[in-house]
């Protein structure tokens, strides 16, 4: 059964969120958003591994647990104080994200309908943030680089229903996706609701 | 050699390293969204 989107609740696209800066209470800035850890429970958002701060610094063996965040703020990735970093192979397994190298980015699969067509490529990750201190984020859709055969020159926007089964390294989605594309996020969240409720049998 | 030849390889050998270094520093700081592999083939809804 899907649920309608919450009134308090902002899409934003994973590349919104990855360099944002990790700040704690005190006013210290900790570290950069590198990876969004996208769990394997649900289609939430995990919690996200870390780049240290400045060019020279490298990613850190620390990562942010979703939990762990005070708030998701459109500059800035709040937190109580680096006490709340663990190791990044301790959030992977929370997140059912194996810490031996068995996960891969989303980014630059292809996405192919249950008929076989393929759509494009994931160019972006579209995830619904709710509350104004990020109570709950979701991954409700990616963003295509759609492929030549489909006629379509810019980039689209393809929400999620919530079931998904993908094999190797194509992501799946039912055709029926098609019917419910955007071409920017203002349209977006009623697409997944509509998409959603025809996926359910729902008017 | 003239010694300016060496100082121009010098140069060029540091350039290069130089280069290296940002392009392997920027490759490790990439950023994505990452996802375990039973995932990729199915999740359920809560």
């Amino acid at each position: 059964m899907s649920e309608p989107r919450r009134a308090n609740s902002v899409l934003m696209r994973s590349s919104e969120i990855t360099k944002r800066v990790v700040v704690t209470f005190a006013g210290e800035d900790i570290a950069q958003v590198k990876d969004i850890i996208y769990a394997a429970n649900g289609g939430q958002v995990g919690g996200f591994t870390l780049n240290g701060r400045g060019f020279l610094a490298g990613p850190l063996k620390t990562s942010l647990a979703w939990a762990s965040v005070a708030a998701l703020g459109p500059d800035a990735v709040m937190i109580e104080s680096d006490s709340v970093l663990t190791s990044t192979e301790e959030v992977l397994a929370s997140t059912g994200t194996a810490g031996d190298g068995q996960h891969g980015d989303i980014l630059g699969s292809d996405v192919l309908t249950d008929d076989g067509s393929n759509l494009g490529r994931v160019v972006d990750v579209i995830i619904d943030v709710t509350g104004v201190h990020g109570d709950q984020a979701d991954v409700v859709g990616y963003e295509i680089a759609p492929d030549p055969k489909m006629g379509a020159a810019e980039r689209l926007l393809i929400p999620l229903p919530d079931t998904l089964a993908a094999s190797g390294e194509h992501l799946i989605v039912p055709a029926a996706v098609r019917n419910f594309v955007s071409h920017d996020l203002a349209g977006f969240g009623a697409a997944i609701v509509a998409y959603r409720n025809q996926l359910n049998g729902q008017s | 050699m003239e010694w300016w030849v060496w100082l121009i390889i010098v140069v060029l050998l540091a350039a290069a390293a130089f280069g290296g270094f940002v392009a392997l520093q920027a490759k490790r700081r990439r950023g994505g969204v990452i996802i375990a592999r039973e995932n990729r083939r199915g999740r359920k809804s809560s």
